[in-house]
């Protein structure tokens, strides 16, 4: 025995709960401070766990199988809307970058910039790069739902 | 035994097993392990209520991640982690500020609408000697007195490390006999 455990700790936790105790270990209990306390808090525990028990009404099973069926359904949702959801936000950002080039263009009177120059292909392939950046993104995001959706499955 | 039984019967995957529903298997499951996981939470957070929707989010949460087979011992400790973690987020979260974490102390040392009828004092000393303890002393002393778990098994459910379980539960079991009154404990 060291000052801090008592190597028969778990002994005494475990049969203090049967409450099934031989002479020897009631005699190692009289001598071991250590068992002792263990026991007395133990028991102490114990008594209250089962007051506890006795006293509280519990959810039953079923509300909680439901609760959990409908944070799963909602989980999925979730997870299938969220593409869906970035695809709209950089739908919304793109239409706005157009607006403002379009409002640029009408309202500087720069008319003329509407009929094709070198300079407007450049701003064209700049616009396409982006759309295509977009789709890529979207295409990305799906993808990573499917193996998501997958691993879950298994 | 029974419970253990029970527990065993939700890892079955023989043809029998697979023809019951999932519903069913579940129900058996939370028979066997509802209440001591209730009794934990209720000890170690104080209130009833909180006590409520841990041990809910606790199943919801075990029956999310589709769990490997595992066997009655390892379901239950595998139960007590995610509840040991969710009080822990409980606690992080708004939760965790100072006064919530007081008004919980505070929660421990008034008496619970559970608390009533033959042998109350003795459960409100020992409440009351909880709720002045450390949350992480009062999960120490439930898991190995009342569980009976070993110290391996406490060091896996709490995330903490094994070798540091045994001066952590001897710090608080100190600690618990010092706030235990003796002539109420004493049985």
């Amino acid at each position: 025995m060291n000052t801090t455990n008592c190597e028969r700790e778990s002994e005494v936790v475990r049969d203090g709960r049967a409450g099934a105790w031989t002479p020897e270990q009631l005699a190692h209990l009289a001598s071991c401070a250590l068992c002792a306390e263990t026991r007395r808090i133990a028991l102490a525990l114990a008594a209250s766990a089962e007051r506890s028990h006795s006293l509280h009404a519990m959810p039953s099973a079923g509300q909680v199988w439901f609760k959990a069926q409908r944070r799963a359904r909602e989980a999925a949702i979730r997870r299938a809307t969220r593409s869906m959801r970035v695809m709209r936000w950089l739908g919304a950002l793109y239409a706005l970058a157009l607006a403002a080039w379009g409002a640029r263009t009408l309202l500087g009177g720069e008319l003329h910039a509407l009929t094709p120059t070198f300079k407007d292909a450049g701003f064209a392939a700049l616009g396409g790069l982006g759309a295509v950046a977009c789709m890529a993104l979207g295409l990305l995001i799906f993808v990573g739902d499917g193996r998501r959706k997958q691993g879950l499955g298994r | 035994m029974e419970a253990a039984r029970t527990i065993d019967g939700f890892a079955e995957t023989d043809e029998k097993q697979c023809a019951r529903t999932g519903e069913e298997r579940f129900q058996e499951l939370y028979e066997a392990t509802s209440r001591p996981l209730w009794a934990y939470l209720f000890h170690v957070l104080g209130r009833a209520d909180a006590a409520d929707d841990v041990v809910q989010d606790t199943y919801c949460r075990f029956l999310e991640r589709k769990t490997p087979e595992m066997d009655a011992a390892a379901t239950k400790s595998y139960l007590f982690r995610i509840a040991t973690n969710l009080v822990r987020d409980r606690y992080r979260s708004g939760a965790g500020t100072l006064d919530q974490l007081d008004e919980m102390d505070e929660a421990h040392r008034e008496a619970p609408a559970s608390v009533t009828g033959p042998g109350m004092e003795a459960q409100l000393d020992v409440l009351a000697a909880m709720g002045q303890m450390k949350p992480r002393e009062r999960e120490l002393l439930w898991l190995a007195y009342v569980e009976g778990m070993s110290h391996a098994e406490i060091a896996s459910t709490t995330g903490l490390g094994k070798m540091s379980i045994r001066l952590l539960l001897f710090r608080a079991r100190r600690r618990a006999a010092q706030l235990l009154r003796p002539e109420r404990t004493e049985l």
